[in-house]
Formats: structure tokens, sequence, C-alpha cells
């Protein structure tokens, strides 16, 4: 028999295409069901972020710190590597980055991702070096996924900021990985991790400590009103360099302690220079007459605040320094620290000890304990009198020298003191300090509520009472409606007089005729009456999905005392029962007060504290719910026959 | 070797084109300086006496700030082969008080700019100049150089402005401040040059002393203007061989008041001008058909010729765009030429333009990035699509009229002036006779908006097409727009309000049908886009995209389009509760759901009908023998503005109307309303009037509303009118009403 060479080649090749057509279709069948595998997933995610167009699969953030080349000082590098997962088709994928001057980003990976990027315009400052960096691309197909991969290099190690794990979409897994080198020693604080399970890993990767924090379902960022700042809200860390080597071995010392901080504050203090000699002649016309220290003061204080605008130029170290005082003056503008810097100079020129303050103006979880940039965000003056600090804020143009702005009350201070800081804890003043109290006296007739107001504001109220008297676009009547009457449209005053009045420093007063048209009924015999004017203090119910914890712009005490007149041919057939109401954050309280001829009424509301817990908002709208039943009350009052 | 040279040779070359690129800007800014310290000395050394002036009149030390002194002039200059278009402003206002100081403690404004490319190059040099005028005479200069720079850049383009902080500032003081801007345009290859209509107001929301105005013109330049509500008259003041100058001075200009009832334009004193340039007197416009139209060819005109409209209507014969040769198929492939109703194609054509624009409209809008853009044109404005209807009625002889009026939002007829003014319509005049003004995604035929209601306009008659001209009837007539009355602007809402017990909440269901112009108020609330794109016409579809049906773009749009209706009914549920809320001054009130039962697009059905229902807890107020139900804020309008006693000008409202409500409040068992108190009301004066009535069948309280407001303008004395019709009105939402348990 005769070998058949095509035969078996023939043999050899079906058997090979058999086999490879096995092969292929295992290969085939395995794709074929890694797809049904990962349509399964995308649908599973899909279901559970329905909202969402896309979500981050996968976030690594690397931060990098070593030593830089050439000087040793530490140098950061911090590494984003995005998956991103379209749950839709047609998206459009953003990832937006903030930053500031002091560092430069760019895209390493990231096919067709396009990067626009810019200045921040802000609505306070008037220039500052805050940037974004937005990557954006559209995705066609729903479960596609696109990876992104960007750097940030900082070219100041100091003002290296804060890490947050979340994004505008939420993430699936996230992991912070913080590599430094031995040399260099560091510190990381984390913030609101309590409520959460991050795994925190620690190992030694090549020469370098590697710090990892992991984070499974990342929820996003949400904007709310009225809320906290996201450093009360949402995961973060802070990496604090403390020391490092120099090039000569020795240890050069960052910022470990509050001292070191205060050492870099007070360095950036003596970079300011001001020209006294120029300033005394300013000085001098300002305190001409005036003998009585305090009311020096005063007069420099309210001439600060009036004649300097505020405009905030803080770009790079210009955030940091102060401008020099006769720069402020002659421009008649400044920032805090700008305003902050006079004060204290022209104090200290009067022979006062002044000193510079460093504060943080909103509800944050930091105090000084941490040595850090993040920890203050004002600059204020300090005028050490009677051996007690007086806090004196020119960017506010309504406070007297022993008022308070809400925003520094129960704060920790750092104070300008030599070579050591003096930490200070400002006092809460008691609430009854924002008072705002409204009396009345009311008769009724044609059925309208007629009579006189006399109110008076204090404190805080009373500032931004004037702050709107004097600097908004609404005219008075808007003022008074919406503020004193609180929006109350059936409030008629007396719009000819020059009724709302800055009588002396410390207070606003109000008075005024009024006519309260709707809040008599009269049905056969008898009248329903609506004896309080104007309600509802700002209560209103708060949207109970929120993720924030509620800020409120100012604690409260409010009180109204009304003095009703009894009509002669009526009598009071009843009138609401007292009612005091508990609120998360305080009370309202209501009580009648009936005899032959008159009724009085009080209500009493007080809001003793400036944030509440988002766990309270339920509370809370429970509590508004029975203020809302309270105040829809009625006085009965039947005719005599 | 040679290789090396050539390299070398090409990096010199690139070397020295960079330093003389860097040598050039540096020249460019230092004659910017110079420049700028020219227009200073111009500006505030040699300016009119009035800029001198720092007193206020006595009657305006109260207000927040005065303009002591303005100056706007426009300079336009045909030189060298380029066109010239100066502009200069320059204003000193006294700062009373703090919210004036805040107001102009900064300045933003943008730098010079050069287009790319090497030929046809448009430069502006824009120059600013501050300066603070102390209350003893003393004055300093505000360094621009000192202004920061805000910025955006993606890939290679990029936008940026100035931004400068004025330093010294105090209340009391004077900020003198110009601005520049100077732009050279090519003329190479243009011979006709039409520049923006400009309304100058004499009139502000601030009072001022002594403004100017000036103009001046060089050859071939070609001036439309006109003063208007007793503004003053530009006249030519002087003119030599090189410019004409035209000018007015107006003084002591007290501010406006009320300015949101205030009809734009069309009620202040203002001037309105528009500029030409044109190569020679001969050298017809752009627009071929507005050549003649425009008149013989003078240097300043203060009125139009009526009669020109008829050649104007001659441009309308013709339409070459993707919409036409659309419509155009589509009316071929349904209609005979011959036995159909012109009157019909002419409806069909206007619902299937409109329906062919609202998709192209919704697509684009829908398609995140341009990439819509590149595959169909943009959607047609009310003019194109009107250019688009009258070819086509042209080549199917259907008979029609052009119709001509200036929207009242803008002018008034007898004052047109220019061609953007006017508003282009046609009557079609066959079978039946109707109007086609305007193209929206719910517009209809024979509908009229408010801002052509009872207007003065002009008709010419198209009379054939022969021998591929059109010919129209040269007698251009008077044409008086109907008024739209107030009963056809009806809203009707019945209220359905049932209090299964007084714990319990209430359900309400506000039931809306909506009739003319005014459902455009509700339809960006309640009709989504999605929606919008449903309701569409099926058998129009096929002529739309044609082939391009499964093209990626529009399948991506439609996907947009698909996966925005979420968020809308989001956004919507949100705005509605708000609205409601404010409304009805019920905080306590519930969104619960949105029905739409008609969009209200098609003639056979124009209303827009919807149901919103609604939830109120804890609405009742316990009075012991019974309750109060606030049955006035369900009819009232808690959102009524407190009205100023006193307007300047005649005044705009939102009218005519009439809004109809019905409420049928079901009560509990074992309660009763013993008395309806004051739900009854008649009040009438000349703006309108409201009617309240109500009354009890079985457990039943009807409550019938009806508010009328006659006109949408009113003439000033009316005012006072007008406030006690809406001071009457307010007083609604007060009411409650007495439910009492039965003994």
């Amino acid at each position: 028999m005769r070998y058949n060479y095509t035969y078996a080649f023939g043999n050899y090749l079906r058997v090979a295409s058999v086999m490879l057509c096995f092969c292929l279709s295992l290969i085939h069948l395995n794709v074929f069901s890694q797809d049904i595998k990962y349509s399964l997933e995308v649908e599973e995610l899909e279901k559970k972020y329905k909202d969402e167009s896309y979500i981050i699969l996968d976030a690594l953030i690397e931060i990098n710190i070593v030593p830089d080349e050439f000087t040793h000082a530490p140098s950061i590098q911090r590494r984003e590597k995005l998956v991103f997962l379209s749950l839709k088709d047609y998206v459009v994928i953003k990832d937006m980055n903030y930053h500031s001057n002091n560092s430069t980003i760019e895209k390493l990976k990231g096919n067709r991702f396009i990067l626009t990027s810019g200045d921040v315009p802000d609505n306070e400052i008037f220039h500052d070096d805050k940037k974004f960096a937005l990557f954006s691309k559209e995705i066609l197909k729903k479960g596609d996924k696109t990876k992104l991969e960007t750097i940030e290099k900082f070219k100041d190690y100091r003002f290296f900021p804060s890490q947050y794990f979340f994004y505008n979409v939420p993430v699936v897994h996230e992991e912070i990985r913080i590599n430094v080198d031995p040399s260099i020693k560091y510190k990381v604080f984390t913030f609101n991790f309590d409520s959460l399970n991050i795994e925190r890993n620690f190992s030694m990767i090549r020469k370098f400590y590697s710090e990892s924090y992991i984070l499974n379902d990342v929820k996003p960022s949400k904007k709310e009103e009225w809320a906290t700042p996201v450093s009360c809200n949402y995961p973060h860390l802070l990496v604090n360099i403390q020391s490092f080597d120099s090039m000569y071995g020795d240890k050069i010392k960052a910022l470990e302690s509050t001292q070191d901080l205060y050492n870099m504050y007070k360095n950036f203090l003596s970079a300011t220079k001001n020209d006294t000699i120029a300033l005394r002649p300013i000085l001098d016309s300002i305190t001409t007459g005036i003998i009585d220290p305090i009311q020096r003061v005063r007069g420099i204080y309210k001439w600060v605040q009036q004649k300097i605008r505020y405009i905030a130029f803080e770009y790079g170290l210009a955030g940091y320094i102060p401008a020099n005082a006769l720069d402020v003056v002659e421009n008649r503008y400044g920032d805090c620290k700008g305003v902050a810097n006079l004060l204290k100079t022209f104090l200290r020129m009067e022979g006062l000890d002044a000193r510079i303050c460093w504060i943080n103006t909103k509800q944050n979880p930091y105090d000084y304990s941490i040595p850090s940039f993040i920890v203050d965000n004002h600059m204020i003056c300090a005028l050490i009198y009677d051996g007690k600090p007086l806090f004196l804020d020119a960017t506010n143009n309504y406070l007297g020298v022993y008022d308070l702005g809400e925003y520094m009350q129960g704060k920790q201070v750092l104070i300008e003191n030599g070579k050591s800081p003096w930490l200070y804890q400002i006092p809460i003043l008691n609430v009854k300090t924002n008072l705002s109290q409204y009396n009345y006296e009311l008769t009724i007739k044609e059925k309208t509520l007629i009579g006189t107001v006399n109110a008076q504001f204090k404190g805080n109220k009373k500032g931004f009472l004037k702050h709107l008297i004097n600097e908004s676009d609404e005219e008075l009547d808007e003022v008074i409606a919406n503020v004193v009457f609180n929006r109350s449209n059936s409030i008629n005053w007396n719009k000819e007089d020059d009724v709302l009045q800055l009588k002396e420093d410390s207070v606003v007063n109000f008075a005024s005729n009024i006519q309260i048209k709707s809040n008599v009924l009269a049905y056969g015999n008898r009248m329903f009456i609506q004896i309080s004017p104007m309600q509802k203090f700002q209560v209103e119910s708060i949207d109970t999905s929120r993720v924030c914890d509620v800020q409120f712009m100012l604690r409260n005490y409010s009180e109204q005392n009304i003095n009703l007149a009894i009509p002669s041919n009526y009598t009071a057939l009843s009138v609401p029962n007292d009612t005091v109401l508990k609120s998360p954050i305080g009370s309202v309280s209501y009580s009648y007060n009936v005899n032959d001829s008159s009724i009085q009424y009080n209500c009493t509301y007080v809001n003793n504290s400036l944030v509440m817990p988002v766990e309270e908002v339920r509370n809370w709208n429970a509590f508004v719910k029975k203020v809302n039943i309270e105040e829809k009350k009625r006085i009965v009052l039947q005719k005599i026959n | 070797m040679k290789q090396t040279l050539k390299i070398t040779l090409v990096l010199c070359g690139i070397g020295l084109l960079f330093q003389q690129a860097i040598a050039q800007e540096s020249i460019d800014e230092i004659k910017h300086k110079e420049q700028l310290l020219k227009y200073e000395e111009l500006m505030w050394e040699n300016s009119e006496s009035s800029f001198k002036d720092t007193e206020v009149p006595i009657q305006w030390e109260n207000e927040s700030k005065v303009g002591l002194c303005k100056s706007y002039k426009l300079v336009l200059e045909n030189r060298y082969r380029r066109l010239y278009y100066n502009y200069y402003y320059h204003e000193r206002i006294k700062l009373q008080d703090n919210s004036a100081l805040k107001e102009y403690s900064e300045f933003s404004f943008n730098d010079s700019y050069k287009s790319k490319g090497l030929f046809k190059k448009v430069i502006a040099n824009r120059f600013v100049g501050f300066k603070v005028v102390k209350p003893d005479g003393t004055e300093f200069k505000v360094n621009v150089d000192n202004a920061v720079d805000v910025s955006i850049q993606q890939g290679r383009r990029s936008d940026s402005y100035n931004k400068v902080a004025i330093p010294g500032l105090e209340v009391g003081d004077i900020i003198d401040f110009f601005y520049i801007n100077e732009v050279k345009l090519p003329l190479s290859g243009y011979s006709f040059y039409d520049f923006n209509p400009d309304y100058y107001l004499t009139r502000v929301s601030y009072p001022i002393k002594k403004q100017y105005f000036k103009l001046q013109t060089s050859k071939n330049i070609y001036v439309n203007a006109r003063s208007v509500n007793g503004a003053p008259k530009l006249q030519l003041i002087s003119k030599d061989d090189d410019f004409k100058t035209y000018a007015f001075e107006d003084s002591m200009c007290v501010k406006v008041i009320n300015n949101e009832y205030v009809n734009g334009a069309n009620s202040l004193p203002h001037i309105k001008m528009q500029v030409f340039y044109s190569q020679s007197p001969t050298k017809p416009y752009t627009f071929l058909a507005y050549s003649s139209m425009l008149g013989d060819r003078v240097d300043f005109k203060g009125h139009l010729d009526i009669q020109d409209l008829a050649e104007l209507s001659k441009s309308f014969s013709v339409s070459i765009s993707k919409y036409y040769y659309a419509t155009l198929r589509y009316i071929r492939d349904n209609y005979n030429k011959k036995t159909s109703s012109k009157a019909e194609v002419a409806k069909d054509a206007y619902y299937f333009l409109r329906e062919y624009n609202l998709h192209v409209f919704l697509l684009r809008a829908a398609s995140n990035q341009n990439i819509f853009s590149e595959i169909y044109e943009k959607p047609l404005n009310n003019v194109s699509s009107i250019r688009v209807l009258a070819a086509l009625f042209v080549k199917w002889k259907v008979p029609f009229q052009m119709v001509y009026t200036v929207p009242n939002s803008i002018s008034r007829m007898e004052d047109w002036l220019f061609v953007d003014e006017l508003a282009p319509m046609i009557k079609v005049c066959a079978e039946d006779t109707f109007l086609i003004s305007r193209f929206s995604f719910n517009s209809l035929i024979d509908e009229l908006p408010q801002r052509y209601s009872g207007n003065d306009g002009y008709s010419v008659k198209f009379i054939e097409k022969k021998g591929g001209v059109v010919n129209y009837d040269n007698k251009v007539r008077p044409f008086k727009f109907h008024k739209n009355s107030a009963h056809q602007m009806q809203s009707v809402i019945t209220i359905d309000a049932n209090i299964k017990n007084f714990e319990d909440a209430t359900s309400i269901t506000y039931n809306y049908n909506v009739e003319g112009v005014h459902k455009a108020e509700w339809d960006s609330l309640v009709v989504s886009s999605f929606d919008k794109y449903n309701d569409s016409n099926v058998k129009y579809n096929n002529y739309y995209f044609g082939r391009q049906v499964y093209t990626s773009s529009l399948k991506k749009a439609l996907n947009n389009l698909e996966n925005q209706q979420a968020d809308f009914e989001k956004e919507s549920a949100e705005k509605i509760e708000k609205l409601f809320q404010e409304r009805l001054g019920l905080e306590a009130l519930k969104f619960d759901s949105l029905n739409v039962i008609n969009i209200g697009r098609w003639e056979e059905n124009p209303n827009l009908d919807f149901n919103l229902n609604f939830s109120l807890s804890d609405a009742c107020t316990d009075v012991g023998n019974g309750y109060l139900f606030p049955v006035g804020a369900l009819i009232g309008n808690m959102l009524q503005p407190n009205l100023e006693d006193t307007i300047q000008y005649d005044f705009k409202t939102s009218g005519p109307y009439v809004h109809k409500q019905e409420l049928y409040l079901t009560i509990p068992k074992k309660y009763s309303i013993p008395d309806i108190g004051e739900l009854k009301m008649d009040f009438e004066n000349a703006c309108g009037g409201i009617h309240l009535n109500a009354h009890v069948k079985s457990d039943t309280l009807l409550v019938e509303v009806r508010e009328i407001l006659n006109d949408q303008f009113f003439s000033k004395d009316l005012w006072p009118d007008y406030k006690a019709l809406k001071d009457t009105i307010k007083t609604i939402g007060y009411h409650q009403l007495f439910i009492e348990k039965d003994e």
C-alpha cells in the first residue's frame, strides 16, 4: 500500500481543523459566557444605581511623597486612575478636579478625554488661584468601560489639600494609597470615618511606607441647601508632613505641631511692613476729640468697617500674607487679612495690645491640634482689653466692639502671642443676644386687627437687618416685609413714617401703626381670630433624604407679645391651650392670658444651635408640623346677647 | 552637511519669526498704552463741560446713584478698504450709598481682539479708563494694568475677561469711566455691510443730569434713525467733506420706576438706529429684495416707504432650503395640484413644517455636542418658515397675501425703521381665509400671538408666477390685526377637593384646560420634550430625515431625549410643588402626580389639558364646634405682587385673559357649612373684574371664580384701576370657611 501523503496530510488538516473549531468554540463559549456574566453585572449595577448615567467602577488615588531631587524637600504627586462604566447609551463622562496654582494637572492616559480648564470665578473673592480641570468624554454604548489616568504635581508640600473619597457619581471600589519615602515623617488625619467601613492597610512597598484606605460603594457628593461644609459630612483624610531629612541628613521640621504652624504664620505676617508714620494723620483724623479709650477703639473699628470695602485678593501666598495697612487705607479695600492687619496697626499706634488671630468661620471638624492650613479660613484682630481678648472683625460692617459674630462663637482661635501661640476658645453667647422682640397693642375694627407694633432687634439679627438696609438693592419696604414681618403679606404698616430706626449702635427699632386684614373671621355671632400677625419663624420642613447636617444662619430668640382688646359687646369663648413644643435645636412656647377686656398672648421661639444633625431632620419635621397646627389655632369670641 | 545647514537655516528662520512675533506683541502693547493715554486726555481733559459738573440736583439727593453726565458716541468711517466702527462710552456717576458703592467697586471688561488668519482680519482695540473724583475735587486715575485675568481654555480655544477693583472709592465719590471699542472690519469682497439695530434708551433705572449722543459718519455710510416716545431729535449738527455729525443732548432725565410693567423700548423714550455701509449708492444691499424696499439711498433716513413692502414680498417667493423640498415632497405625495383644496394644502403644509422644525429643534437640543449639526441644518426661525411656505404656495398656486407688522414688544408700525423689526406673515385666501403668523411647537393656524394683537400692518397680494417672475399686486394695503379678546385666552380650572375627615390629608386635584397663547405659560412645566416628540403626527415622520433615520447621531439624540424624560419629571414635580406652595401659601401642600391629557397642539383639540394631584395635610383649624378650612388658598394667588401707587408710562400686563375656576369641596359626613361667609364678590372696573360666588349642595360646596383682565396694554391713567383689581383679587386667598359639626 502506498502511503498517501495527501490523504495523511488531509487527515491531519481535518483533525487539526476539528481541533481548532473545538478550541475556538471553547474560547467563544468562554467569551460568550463572560459576555453574559458581564452584561448581568452591568444590569445589576444599572438597577443599583438607577438614577446614574455612569459610575466609577474603580478609583485608585496614589499620593506619592518623595524627597525632591535637588532640595530634598518633600515633593508630592497625586496619581488618579479611574475606570468609568456607562449605564446608559450616549453619556458624557465628566471628571472635575479643583486645584490651586500650587499644582498642575495632566492627563497620562485616557483616549479621547477632552480637557477644559481655567479659573473658577468666585462671587465672594475678587481674585484667587482656584482653578478647575474638567476631563470629559462621550461614551456611546451602555456597558462600555473607559479609563482615565491623571497626575497632579504639587509645588509646595505645605499646601497639599485634603483628599476626599467622593466623586460626582458613585464609586464601586476606591482606594487611596499613600506612599512615603522613609526620610519623610508624616501623619495621616482622618475625618468622618466613624460610620463607614474603611479598610486600612499598612505595608512597605519597595523602600516606601505604604498606607492604604479602601472604601466600597462610595456615595457621590450631593448639593443641598443649608448644608454644613463637605468637611463635616464626607469622609476625607489629610496627609500632614511633619519633618524631613535635608540633603545633609539633619531633620528639618515641617508642620509637626501648632507651634510649627504658628511659626509659619508669623513668618507670613513678618512679610507685611506697615508704615505707621504715614498712617498717623489718618488715625488722628479718626480719633480727634475722642478721649475715652474704648470710644477711640469704637471710632477706629467703625472707620475701618465703614470705609474699607471687602475685596479679596487671595492669589498664591497673598492668601496668607496681609496687605500692608497703608495700601489698604489708600485703596479703601482689603480682604480679611488686610483689614485685620489695619485694625491691629491702628490699635497698636494707640498704644493698645492688638493682635492678629486665625479662625475658621465655618462649621468643620478641625481644630489647632491639626497643624495644617486647612484648619482656618479667616483672619480677625483681637484687642486685649482688661486682660481679655475682644474680637474685632472689620469685614462684618455691623458688629459692635463687644459683639461676636455667630460664625466666631464657640470657635477655637489662634492668637498672635510673641513666640508661642495663644489658643483661645471663644465663648458661645446666650441666644438672647440675638433678640427679636415684637410688642403689639391691637383692637378689632370691622374684621380687621388694628393697632401699633414696637419691635427691637439685637445682636446678629440687628447686624443682618443693618446690612440689608444699607447694602442690599432691596428697598426699605421690601426689607420690612421680608425680614421684619417674615413675608406675612397680610400686614400693612404705615409706609409714610420713617419706621425703621437705627436708634443706637446695639439695637434696631421699628415702630408703626399696623392693620392686619385677614386674621379675623366672622360667622354668625362668633369671631375667629388668629392673633399672631406674623407666623413661622423660618420654620420649614426639610427633605428627609438629605445627607448633610443642616446649617442655620443665626441662632434666634424671638418673642411676640400681643395685647388684644376684646370688643365691648363680645366675650372670649375659648382660647387655645398654652403649649410648649420642643425642637431638636430649641423650642417654641405659646401662652394666652384672658381677662374681661383683653387677651395677652406670648409666643417665644428659641433656636439654640447653628447646626442640626441630619439624624434629627425627622424630629424637626414633626416639630414643624406641630407648629403649623398650633399657629393656625384661633381665639373664639362670642357676641353677648 | 547640506541637511544640517538646511535644518539650521529653518531653525534660524523659525527663531527670527518667533522673535519678530514677540517684538510685534510688545510694539502692539506700547502702541495700545500710548493710545490709551490719548483717550484719557480726550475723555477726561477735553470732554464736554458738563463732565466737570459735580452737583447733584436737590430732588435726587436721596437716590442711590445719580448720573451726572453721560456720553455715547459712534463713529463710522470707511477708509483704506476698511470699515471702522468706533464706539465711545463715557459716564460719570455720583455714588450716594453703599449699594451703589458696591455696584461700582469692580468692573469687568474684555481685552482687545484679533481674529485669526492672515486676510480679512477683524481687529477690535478696546480701551478702558476709570477715575475717582473725591468730594473735595481731588481726583485719581485707576491703574488698569492691575486688572486680573479670568480665563477658560479647551484645546486651542480660550475665553477670558479682565476684572479691576476700584481703589480709594467711597460713598460720596464720583466714578468717572470710559469704554472704547474700535473695530476694524475688512471690506475687500464686501459691497454692503449692515450693523445690528441699536435702541438707545434715554431713561434708565437711575436719574441722569446730562447726556450727549453723537453719531459721525463718513462717505458711503447710511443711517436709519428715529427718535421715539419723546426722546430728543437726532439732528445734523455739522457736515464737511469727510464727516457728517448727528447729535442730541438731554438734561434732567428722571429714572424709570416700576420697570417690570414697562413695555421695553416701546414705552420708553429712545433713539432707534441702524447703520449701513454701501460701496456705492447704486450697489444693492445684501438681500436683493430689501434693496428697493429700503428706498433711495440717502445719508440719513427717519422713515421708510411702506410701498416698498411690495418689493420685499418678492423675496418670499423663493426658498431653496431642505425644509422647502421636504415640505414640497410631502405635499406632492399627498395632494393633487389640480383637484385638492388649496386651503387644505396650505394647512397641512403649515403643520408639516411646524413638526419638521420641532423635530430638528428637539433632537439638536438633545444631542450632547455639535454632532447633530454636521448632518442636519438648524431649525428655522419664524421668518424663514414663512419664506418656505410662501415659496410653496407660489409653486402650488395657493392664493395668499403677505402681511407685515412690527411686534408690539419692539415698536409701533408707524415707527418702523428696520428690516429686522418686521414680522412677515401669510394670509391664505383660498376656500377658507386664515392667517399663518408663527411657528412654535404648539402654534395653530389663525392663532394670533399677543405681540401682534390689535396691531397696524400692511398686506401685499400675490397674483401669479409667470415665466419665473413672481408678480405681486403693487398696491400695499393697510391691514388691521384683530385684537385678541380676554375670552379667546381662557383657562378653565376645575378643582376637586375632598376632605375625608379632618385628621387625614385633603386630596386636591386641579384640572387645567388652557387655550390660546397662555398655554405657553404651562407647557414648559408640564409637557416634556419627549412628550412633544411623541405627540408628533406619524404621517409626517418619514419625510423629515428620510434615509438618515438610522444614523447614529439621530439614534443618539433620540436616546438622549428619552434619557432626559426622568430628569424632566423630577424637576417638574419639584417646580410644580414649589409654585403651588407659594401661590396658595400652603407649605403643607404636597405634589402627588401629573397627568397630561392633551398637549393642545392640534386644531381638533387645541387646548392644553392636564391634571395636577396634591395632598394637603393639617389644613383645617379646630375651633371647638367645627373647623376652619382655607378655601381661599385653593382659589387665590398669594404671589400677587404689592403694586406701587403710581406708574410713569403706559403699562403692560399678562392679559388679556379669563381665568375661570370651579372648586368642588366635599365635606365629611356629620358636618355642614352654615354660612358661605365672604365667598361672594363682584368687582369690576375698566381693567377687568373679579366675580366670586358660592353655594352648597348636599355635602359639596361649589365656589365659582371668574377673573378677567381686559387687555395687555393699558394707559397709565388706568394704573389705579389695575391696582384696585389686583388688590381685590389678592384678598380671596385669605378666605377661611367655617365647617360646623352637626348638633
